[in-house]
């Protein structure tokens, strides 16, 4: 009787037009965020690529070590291949650094800052189309999954029967729930394969482990669906009218897609607020300049350039005058930069927790964004990796100014000022970003993806109690 | 007739849940979306304030005027606009510093701490989400059954079993629904306003800025309109409900996100612009080569004026004569001459060197801008014509000067005006104190160069007028579809089978 219950629920389903126009627009949203996704994902590649062959001709066109540390090097950051699937905050992070003797390393020149028109409007991907599309689509499935067949008039003819009514509503689970995995399998599918066939390059960039986390947030936005999905019959099995499911259905969607996350950072602004960087930053300046001076001053003693020079220790008195400078500076940022960064992760960390527990859509989106590398943890990430990368080729830089040739002044003066190429090892200025360890990404989002199965199973408890005592009639 | 209509219409759906949960709605979300908006930008005119502020003072003890002032130029703040408050617009992704330098001209950079990545996170809160988004919802919402509800209910044939003008109920639908779905906005809207004008004496509005508000509210209006009447149009072409909200939700999801995004990626297709690593990449290489011309034609230079002086040095005899000592004072005093002339000159090459550099830089970058502008234009032009969203978006953006056109823009077209003059007079200091230059290892007296601070109080927003004129398109193409609509669904009631 189940099967029959469950056929009955997918031919039902299947034929409408409700079903049929979702199905060819979710499957063209898909093959065309991967496609365009793809192709983003290729030109950022592309663009990393060829900075990694500059890099050295830049530097060694330099006369001396000084001016090479000044000009330093310029990274651009690498995405994750999954970022066609999900594309999070990617665009507004800053992807380009500079590493130098002078500033701190940070990452600049977001995509939306070169081209603003991009911010003006979200990207449409993979978790658009679940996020916004399926789940809407999910609500117009269920809102008269009950309440639907009571006005028709087939709810109690259907419990006219020997069938047990939880066995109706298991029926309509199954049912339901794999005509919304055909809606979104099989457009996955094929747009996967229509990605293969025009960006071969980006299946290349597939390790095992991309397709485990491909997997994981593939089942995610499963799971998500199911949330929506359980929400819906429970709804419908409450309401008397379909009408009024409906009504309460898209409030509820309205609530969980946008007001609860915007309302979050609302309430975490107003929890857990955090010192201007003006304030900071004016004092962590008048620092720098001050040690600087302090510096200088000690140095500006022109018997002791005479000695060293004697001592033939000229080079390395010189070098060591610009890695106390840069040490003195990179303490004082320590202090402001790093206090302050600190602050405002507290302010994120609490709207996210906010947002994950009372909204699964925000739930959804921070696992997914861990997943696909698009968020803010792999960003903190690179520029942790980054800032150690940093001290390792300033270090470079200072041993190569110690090991200038001031056997004479005169060549002293030479290797300053002169216009010989200099040897740069390219592997002291190779930046290669280390990926998160997939077990410790999931480890990272084993809290959203429960939350998500527990309110599901919540919703379809719930609905289970109400059909039970539905009035039929 | 029409005015019972009306009522009828008031009165039956004020009643409802639809009705009292978007005024809940709206109220929250207009009240949190303005004062939050009141609280960041307060912030924000403070930050700015302060950090001109202490950039000023940075300016009056700079020790090392190559290293802190010629090449790391001094930074100007940018305050956004009062409006921003509603219309949030790009904010976030907008450039709010900008620094001039001799070296790259002008640079700009949201300077991290400036701009809060939790914003990319969760989307801004302003007016333009929750009326582009969530009221045009809610007009789908209480327009999807308007006509093909009334027929399921059975209702519809009852009202003409009266003397009833078709257009009569029609219009008195219309205007009906409207109020209702209105009036739960501008309620809170108002409240807003009055607690920006109490709560928060930093967001002012002058007279010019009344008007834009007056402007954007009108755009309001009409972005709702289109949706409203889009919803009565299908309402009035389809029996059954269900079917007229699955095809509203469609549009919906279709106008507000797809094609907008669709635009943008097409004027990406058609106009290519390089990325600006290829610029700075440029830019750096060009570095090199150029300093070693300079420190090429430094050396040689130097080795003349050695030769120079020490060809004419007097030999000092075995026994010092005043003679020799009047020959020294007088070489003593060449050779001062000389050391001054050849600072002069240095303090020329250094000047013609930065020009060239920047130079080279800045057209690069000016290339691309402008290559990026059409881009833009482009994608906009594509959006705004196919989209009421981007329309309204596009029109209210420029209204509040918080675009992808208007603050940020305009700031760094002005900014990178100051450049010329700057350089000149800072190198032209130089050629006063060719001694600057050599304070780098040497410590000496903190100098004073605070008066050649850029005043950014004289830079100007976009002016009415132009706000005007191109947001005029966009209300257009708003009132165009909602006259479309209107009369579709006019129609399409005048022949709907009533039975």
């Amino acid at each position: 009787m189940l099967r029959d219950i469950i056929r009955k629920e997918i031919m039902d389903n299947v034929g409408t037009l409700k079903f049929v126009v979702t199905f060819v627009v979710v499957i063209l949203l898909v093959i065309s965020g991967l496609i365009i996704g793809s192709k983003n994902y290729t030109e950022k590649v592309g663009d990393a690529q060829q900075r990694l062959g500059t890099n050295r001709e830049v530097l060694a066109a330099q006369n001396n070590w000084i001016n090479a540390g000044y000009v330093g090097l310029f990274e651009a950051k690498v995405p994750y291949v999954l970022t066609i699937v999900d594309s999070g905050i990617d665009d507004s992070l800053g992807r380009q650094a500079e590493i130098n003797l002078d500033i701190d390393t940070d990452l600049d020149e977001s995509r939306n800052l070169v081209s603003p028109i991009l911010a003006v409007f979200g990207n449409v991907d993979i978790t658009f189309v679940v996020k916004i599309v399926l789940s809407l689509f999910v609500i117009m499935l269920t809102y008269d999954a009950i309440s639907g067949e009571k006005e028709l008039g087939t709810l109690k003819l259907a419990l006219a029967n020997e069938v047990p009514r939880y066995k109706i509503l298991l029926g309509k689970i199954l049912g339901g729930y794999s005509v919304i995995l055909i809606a979104f399998i099989l457009p996955m599918i094929i747009g996967l394969a229509f990605m293969m066939a025009f960006y071969p390059d980006v299946l290349g960039a597939f390790t095992a482990d991309t397709w485990l986390r491909l997997l994981v947030i593939v089942g995610i936005y499963v799971v998500y669906l199911g949330v929506f999905f359980a929400a819906g019959l429970f709804v419908s099995s409450l309401c008397q009218r379909s009408a009024t499911s409906f009504i309460v259905l898209l409030m509820i969607w309205v609530l969980f897609v946008t007001i609860i996350p915007k309302l979050s950072l609302v309430a975490a602004e107003r929890l857990r607020p955090y010192e201007s960087y003006t304030s900071l930053q004016t004092k962590a300046m008048k620092e720098i300049a001050q040690g600087r001076s302090e510096i200088l001053k000690e140095f500006s003693d022109q018997s002791r350039f005479a000695q060293a020079a004697q001592k033939g220790e000229l080079a390395e008195m010189i070098a060591s005058i610009f890695e106390k400078q840069s040490e003195f500076q990179q303490e004082v940022l320590d202090k402001y930069d790093r206090q302050y960064e600190q602050q405002q992760a507290a302010q994120i960390t609490l709207a996210e927790s906010i947002a994950r527990s009372l909204s699964p859509t925000s739930a959804m989106s921070f696992a997914v964004q861990n997943l696909a590398g698009s968020g803010w943890a792999r960003q903190t990430e690179y520029l942790d990796q980054l800032r150690s990368f940093q001290q390792e080729f300033r270090n470079y830089v200072f041993e190569e100014m110690k090991n200038l040739d001031d056997s004479d002044p005169q060549k002293f003066f030479e290797s300053f000022m002169g216009d010989k190429e200099l040897e740069v090892q390219q592997s002291r200025i190779n930046f290669q970003f280390r990926e998160e360890d997939f077990a410790v990404t999931v480890s990272r989002t084993i809290w959203d993806i429960g939350l998500l199965i527990v309110l599901a199973m919540v919703f379809f408890a719930a609905s289970f109690v109400a059909f039970i005592r539905y009035d039929v009639r | 007739m029409i005015w019972d209509v009306v009522r009828k219409e008031i009165r039956t759906n004020i009643s409802t849940p639809k009705v009292f949960i978007t005024y809940i709605v709206c109220t929250v979300l207009i009240l949190s979306a303005l004062v939050t908006g009141a609280v960041t930008y307060t912030q924000m005119v403070e930050d700015a304030r302060q950090q001109t502020a202490a950039e000023k003072d940075r300016l009056k003890n700079v020790f090392n005027y190559q290293q802190d002032f010629l090449v790391a130029g001094q930074n100007v703040y940018r305050v956004p606009s009062a409006l921003s408050v509603l219309v949030s617009g790009v904010e976030g992704d907008s450039a709010r510093r900008g620094n001039v330098n001799t070296m790259a001209g002008a640079t700009f950079d949201v300077s991290k701490f400036n701009s809060t990545p939790v914003l990319a996170v969760f989307g801004l809160l302003d007016l333009d989400f929750i009326v582009k988004i969530i009221l045009s919802l809610f007009a789908i919402l209480f327009t999807f059954d308007a006509v093909s509800g009334e027929k399921e209910l059975g209702t519809l044939k009852l009202n003409f079993s009266n003397p009833m003008k078709r257009s009569s109920f029609i219009i008195g639908k219309l205007i009906g629904n409207f109020v209702l779905l209105i009036i739960p906005f501008v309620i809170p809207l108002i409240m807003g306003l009055l607690i920006l004008e109490f709560f928060f004496p930093a967001v002012q509005l002058n007279g010019e800025d009344w008007v834009r508000l007056g402007l954007i509210f009108l755009a309001f209006m009409l972005y709702l309109l289109v949706f409203y009447s889009l919803g009565m149009m299908v309402s009035s072409l389809t029996k059954r409900s269900s079917v007229s909200f699955l095809v509203l939700l469609m549009l919906w999801v279709f106008f507000i996100s797809i094609v907008p995004r669709g635009a943008v990626l097409v004027a990406q297709w058609f106009h290519e612009v390089p990325a600006l690593e290829e610029v700075k990449k440029d830019f750096a290489r060009g570095i090199g080569p150029n300093t070693g011309e300079l420190m090429k034609k430094l050396r040689t230079k130097v080795q003349e004026l050695q030769q120079q002086l020490i060809s004419t040095r007097p030999r000092k005899p075995v026994v010092v004569t005043d003679e020799y000592r009047e020959r020294m004072r007088a070489w003593e005093q060449q050779r001062d001459q000389a050391s001054q002339e050849f600072q002069s000159w240095l303090a020329e090459q250094y000047q013609e060197f930065t020009q060239k550099i920047q130079q080279e830089g800045m057209k690069k970058v000016e290339e691309m801008n402008k290559k990026q502008n059409v881009q833009t234009q482009l994608a906009v032009n594509i959006s705004r014509y196919t989209s009421p969203a981007a329309a309204l978006t596009f029109s209210i953006q420029r209204l509040a000067k918080s675009g992808v056109y208007s603050s940020d823009d305009i700031f760094q077209e002005q900014v990178r005006g100051t450049v010329a003059t700057f350089s000149k007079n800072a190198t032209d200091v130089v050629k006063q104190h060719p001694e600057y230059l050599n304070q780098g290892f040497g410590g000496g007296q903190p100098i004073d160069v605070s008066d050649q601070y850029i005043d950014t109080t004289s830079f100007k927003h976009e002016s009415l007028d132009v706000s005007i004129a191109s947001s005029l398109v966009d209300l257009a193409v708003l009132v165009l579809l909602s006259v479309v609509f209107i009369a579709v669904a006019f129609l399409a009631f005048i022949r709907y089978d009533v039975r």
